[in-house]
């Protein structure tokens, strides 16, 4: 029902554009999810399978799901305290009240210096989540090109070694 | 322990099938988010199979 109001406001629309133009450009598989008072943007190609959404908000985060954002389980606040624990970009927000007036981009994600000791997080059931600076190579040597946040898969059915692809999920990992 | 002079302030290594060997200056965190206290090398299990998570116990040798 909100979101039948929320189509029918053409400055909403309007803003799609304009937002378009502010952030990244959209890729074909980033979503919008509303609710009438925040949207949530999903840019799948960000993601690192870190987990914490749906581990922490399954009620609105439910990759099981079609659609799996569900605007509509939990508060706004709540949705936002997950949305800015997501370590990338892969989910953002915005108050759809600034969508005409567009915030300044929001200093989400830390900025990694070069004295800051590396941090290993690892995540339930899910992934090795690391963030800052390092090197990865393989037994030959070989060189990967790393980000200042990359997630390792723990359950061995990774089909992007040494990089999580979210099969943990899919098998059933625990750990 | 961090040195200024390179790019990176931890080395990760791995070898198909087995563990993903850290070394370096870095802090580790458990699912809770507390922190495990290590040295400055630790290995950690990539095949989901160790008894002793998030280490490696060489279970993959097995598996």
């Amino acid at each position: 029902m909100i979101s039948e109001k929320v189509q029918a406001r053409p400055e909403l629309f309007l803003f799609k554009f304009v937002g378009n133009l502010q952030k990244e450009p959209m890729d074909k598989n980033d979503r919008e999810y509303t609710n009438g008072d925040i949207t949530v943007y999903w840019r799948p190609n960000k993601c690192v399978h870190a987990t914490i959404c749906y581990t922490q908000l399954i009620e609105v985060f439910n990759p099981r799901k079609r659609p799996w954002v569900n605007m509509q389980g939990a508060t706004n606040e709540k949705i936002i305290e997950i949305v800015d624990k997501c370590p990338t970009d892969a989910l953002t927000y915005c108050w759809n009240k600034d969508l005409e007036n567009p915030p300044a981009p929001r200093e989400k994600k830390e900025t990694v210096t070069s004295e800051k000791p590396v941090e290993i997080q690892i995540m339930r059931d899910g992934p090795i989540l690391v963030t800052g600076k390092i090197k990865l190579t393989d037994n030959d040597g070989k060189e990967y090109k790393t980000y200042s946040i990359s997630s390792f898969c723990r359950c061995g059915a990774s089909g992007n070694m040494p990089f999580c692809d979210g099969m943990h999920r899919k098998i059933g990992f625990e750990g | 322990m961090s040195d200024s002079s390179k790019p990176y302030n931890a080395e990760f290594s791995f070898k198909p099938g087995a563990s993903l060997k850290i070394k370096g200056n870095f802090i580790l965190k458990d699912s809770q988010g507390n922190i495990i206290p290590t040295g400055d090398y630790i290995k950690l299990c990539r095949c989901g199979k160790s008894k002793s998570q998030p280490f490696c116990d060489h279970s993959h040798r097995t598996a």
